[in-house]
C-alpha cells in the first residue's frame, strides 16, 4: 500500500468521516494523494472521490482499531482534535499502517507515519496541559468565565480537570478560535458551539482581585534576574493576550459586552448563555 | 494591597515554587484538588514559575541573619496578615485559576511558637473552613515546639526548613542565632513524621496524611566560600539521611550590604544552574557527587554541563550501543535524558534503531552523536577526536569568552589549524575549568 493512487479523497471533517475513508483504503488497497474537508477549495488536478460518513463502517474501523492498541485510539481521538493542516491524511495513514503492522503499533516510534501520528496528539496535549495552567477565570455575577483561542481544539480534553476541582462553581471556558463554548452548572458539563458570549457585569471585588494579582506578579520577579527569553520558553507569548498579569494583555475589561442590555447572565435555569446577534 | 506587595516581595528569595508530589481529590463540599505532576499558572519576568502564593505572615524578624532582606537591623517597611485574610485571598486566586496553592513562610513575630501558631491558623481556616484541597507549602520555624510542627505538617502538603548556608561555619558567622542542630532538629523530626505515617497509612487508609509530598530545602550559593563540591556532597547527605524530596539552590542576590558578604555583583546564575543539573543527575541519572566532582576539580565547568563534562573524562566507556545497551548505560549519554531512553526501550523492541529514528525519538543528536553507536556504526563522516568534541559541545559565544579570557595565544591554538599539538591534559583542565 506504499504506493498512493492518483486520487483525493473528501470527508466530512468529522472522526466517523475520516475512519470511512481508511475503510475505503482498506477495502481498495489504494492510498490516496491528501483529504480534503468538504468545501474546502480544490488545489489539485487529481480526481476526487466523495466518502460519505457511514456509522456502520465507521465502527467497525473503530472496533478493529480498540482491538488492536487501545492506545493508537487514544492518540487518534487526541490528534484528530488538532488543528495541523495534514492532520487527516497523517491519521489516515496511521491506521492504515496500524491495520497493517497489528498489534503494538504505538511502540513503532521510529517509523516516520507512527512518529507523525504521535507528535500531534502530544502537541494537542501539550496544549491542553498548558491552557490548564495558564487559564484565567473572571467572576461575572457569581460565575467563573474564561477565554481562550488555542490552536487545536481542547476544550474536551479541559472540562474534565476543572469539574473535578471546582465541583461547586458554574464556570465557562469560551474557545474564540474554535467558536465553542465549555459549561459547567452543578455537575453538568457540555460544549456548545457559539460565536460570541455576552456576558454580565463583573461581580464586586473582582477588579480588585486582578489588581492585587498583577501587582503579585510584578512584585514576585527578582530584578537582578530577569530572563524575558526564558519566560517566553515557558509561556510562548501568543497566550499572553488572554492573561491579564502580562504585559500587554488586553484591558481587564475584555469580556464585558454592551453593557445597556445588562442581562443578568447566566446562573439561573436552562439557557446557560444567550447567542449574540446574527448567531 | 500593599500588604501583598511588602509580603510577597519578602518572599521572593526562596526558590521553591512546585506544586508537586501530592495527588488528592476535592473534599466534599470543598474546593481544589492537587495533581501529582503539579502545575505552573504562570512565568515571572525573570522566568522562574509561579505555580503557588508565596508570601510571608510577616516579616518582622527578631533575628538578624546577614544576607535576609527582613533581618531586625534592616530598614524596610513592616505588615503582617490576620490569618483570615491570608486564607481569603488565597481561595480567591485559587478560584480564577491563578495560582496551584499557597507557600507560607514567615519571619519570626514575638517567637517561634507564636509564629508557628498563627501560620496553623491559615491552614487550619483553608484545610477546615473552606476544605481547601490545592496544595500548601509551609515552612517549619526553627525552634518551634514539635507539636506545632507536626500539626502543621498534618495540613500541608510540603513542610521545609532552609538550611540557608552550606556549613556550619558560615552559618554561625552569617546568621549568629542560629545553629546547626536548630536547622537539623526539625528536619529529622520531620523524616521520622513521615517515616511513621507512611506505616500508619498501611495499617490504617484513613489516618491523616503527614506532608504527603515530602520536605524540601534550600540553600544559599555564592554568598560564601564553600565549593561546588562541598554543596553537593551536602545535597547527596541530605537525599540520603534526611529523604528530601528537593534541595533547591538559591544564587545570592545581595539585597543587603554587609561587610560579612561579597560585595553588589551579578547573582552567579550559571552556578545555579550547573547544581541543579548535578541534582537532577544524582536524583534520576544514578549519578554520585563524587563521580561529578572530586578534591582537584571542586567546581563545575562553566563551558559544559556536567554530564558531558563526566562523559568526556571517562571516554573509555563509551561508545556505547543504542540497539543493546542497558537503561543505565542509555541514561548516562549525554543527549539522552529520562523520557528518551524509555522510548528507545519502547522502541527497540520492535525494530532496529538507527539514526534517523533517534532523532525521532528525542534525543539530542548533537551532543548524543559522540557518544552512540546504531547497529555498530557511528554517524558517517564523524571522527571522534577529544578536541572535536569539545569544540562541537561548547557553544559559538562560549568558545569566543573563552578565547577573550586567554589571549596570550596558546589556549587559542586550541580552535586554530594546530589542533594536534593538544593533549589529553589541556583539554581536561580546560574542561573543569581549571585554566
Amino acid at each position: 500500500m506504499s504506493d498512493r493512487a492518483n486520487l483525493i479523497y473528501r470527508y466530512d471533517g468529522s472522526l466517523p468521516g475520516l475512519l470511512c475513508c481508511v475503510f475505503e483504503s482498506c477495502r481498495t488497497g489504494r492510498l490516496p494523494l491528501d483529504i480534503w474537508e468538504e468545501g474546502e477549495p480544490s488545489t489539485s488536478l487529481a480526481p476526487e472521490l466523495t466518502i460519505p460518513a457511514d456509522r456502520e463502517e465507521a465502527a467497525q474501523v473503530w472496533r478493529k482499531l480498540r482491538q488492536l492498541s487501545h492506545e493508537a485510539a487514544r492518540w487518534t481521538e487526541v490528534a484528530f482534535l488538532s488543528g495541523a493542516e495534514d492532520k487527516a491524511l497523517a491519521l489516515h495513514d496511521f491506521l492504515c499502517e496500524a491495520f497493517r503492522r497489528g498489534r503494538g503499533i504505538a511502540g513503532y516510534l521510529g517509523d516516520p507515519v507512527v512518529a507523525r501520528a504521535f507528535q500531534l496528539q502530544r502537541q494537542v496535549h501539550n496544549e491542553a496541559h498548558l491552557l490548564l495552567e495558564f487559564l484565567r477565570f473572571e467572576e461575572r455575577q457569581g460565575v467563573l468565565a474564561a477565554r481562550i483561542e488555542p490552536k487545536a481544539f481542547v476544550l474536551p480534553l479541559m472540562g474534565g480537570h476543572f469539574a473535578a476541582r471546582f465541583p461547586g462553581e458554574t464556570f465557562l471556558i469560551h474557545d474564540v478560535a474554535h467558536g465553542a463554548v465549555l459549561l459547567h452548572q452543578r455537575g453538568r458539563m457540555e460544549i456548545q458551539p457559539l460565536e460570541d458570549l455576552v456576558l454580565a457585569a463583573p461581580s464586586p471585588g473582582e477588579e480588585q482581585f486582578q489588581e492585587l494579582w498583577r501587582r503579585y506578579y510584578d512584585t514576585i520577579a527578582i530584578q537582578e534576574r530577569l530572563n524575558p527569553k526564558c519566560r517566553m520558553n515557558h509561556c510562548p507569548k501568543r497566550f499572553w493576550n488572554h492573561m491579564l498579569e502580562m504585559p500587554g494583555a488586553r484591558p481587564p475589561k475584555r469580556l464585558e459586552g454592551p453593557s445597556s442590555q445588562g442581562e443578568k447572565l447566566p446562573v439561573k435555569g436552562r439557557p446557560l448563555l444567550s447567542r449574540a446577534a446574527g448567531q | 494591597m500593599e500588604k501583598l506587595e511588602i509580603l510577597s516581595d519578602a518572599a521572593k528569595y526562596d526558590a521553591a515554587c512546585t506544586s508537586s508530589g501530592s495527588s488528592r481529590s476535592t473534599p466534599a463540599g470543598g474546593i481544589g484538588n492537587c495533581f501529582t505532576a503539579g502545575l505552573c499558572h504562570s512565568f515571572a519576568a525573570d522566568g522562574r514559575c509561579i505555580s503557588l502564593l508565596k508570601v510571608l505572615m510577616t516579616n518582622y524578624c527578631v533575628y538578624d541573619c546577614r544576607y535576609c532582606i527582613n533581618r531586625r537591623s534592616n530598614d524596610v517597611p513592616r505588615a503582617a496578615f490576620t490569618p483570615q485574610e491570608l486564607a481569603d485571598l488565597t481561595i480567591q486566586f485559587y478560584r480564577r485559576n491563578y495560582i496551584e496553592g499557597l507557600f507560607l513562610s514567615s519571619g519570626v513575630m514575638r517567637d517561634a511558637d507564636h509564629t508557628s501558631e498563627r501560620m496553623l491558623r491559615v491552614l487550619e481556616i483553608l484545610r477546615q473552613e473552606y476544605r481547601f484541597g490545592g496544595y500548601i507549602h509551609v515552612k517549619a520555624i526553627p525552634g518551634a515546639d514539635e507539636a506545632l510542627t507536626r500539626r502543621l505538617a498534618l495540613l500541608a502538603d510540603r513542610i521545609s526548613v532552609n538550611i540557608e548556608m552550606p556549613s556550619s561555619q558560615s552559618l554561625s558567622r552569617l546568621c549568629p542565632e542560629k545553629t546547626k542542630s536548630s536547622i537539623l532538629g526539625p528536619m529529622g523530626f520531620i523524616r521520622d513524621g513521615i517515616r511513621e505515617n507512611s506505616t500508619d497509612l498501611v495499617r490504617y487508609r484513613h489516618a491523616p496524611q503527614f506532608a504527603p509530598a515530602g520536605q524540601s530545602t534550600q540553600m544559599i550559593v555564592g554568598a560564601t566560600p564553600e565549593s561546588d563540591l562541598t554543596i553537593l556532597r551536602l545535597t547527596q547527605g541530605l537525599y540520603k539521611k534526611y529523604q528530601l524530596k528537593r534541595v533547591f539552590f538559591s544564587a545570592y542576590v545581595p539585597v543587603v550590604q554587609d561587610a560579612l558578604l561579597p560585595a553588589g555583583s551579578k547573582p552567579p546564575l550559571l552556578r545555579e544552574h550547573r547544581l541543579y543539573q548535578a541534582d537532577w543527575l544524582l536524583r534520576f541519572y544514578g549519578f554520585a557527587a563524587e563521580e561529578l566532582l572530586d578534591e582537584e576539580h571542586p567546581s563545575f565547568s562553566p563551558y559544559v554541563d556536567p554530564k558531558c563534562n563526566w562523559a568526556l573524562n571517562h571516554l573509555e566507556q563509551f561508545p556505547v550501543e543504542v540497539n543493546t545497551a542497558p537503561y543505565e548505560t542509555l541514561l548516562r549519554v549525554p543527549g539522552i535524558g529520562v523520557k528518551s531512553a524509555q522510548r528507545i526501550l519502547t522502541a527497540r523492541r520492535h525494530s532496529r534503531l538507527d539514526w534517523p529514528h533517534l532523532r525521532k525519538i528525542g534525543v539530542v543528536l548533537k551532543r548524543a552523536q559522540y557518544f552512540l553507536l546504531c547497529g555498530g556504526k557511528a554517524p558517517e563522516g564523524l571522527r571522534v577526536t577529544q578536541d572535536g568534541v569539545l569544540r562541537a559541545l561548547i557553544s559559538q559565544k562560549d568558545q569566543e569568552l573563552l578565547a577573550a579570557q586567554h589571549p596570550q595565544g596558546e589556549q587559542l591554538s586550541l580552535f586554530g589549524p594546530s589542533q594536534e599539538q593538544l593533549t589529553r591534559e589541556d583539554v581536561m583542565q580546560c574542561l573543569t575549568g581549571q585554566i
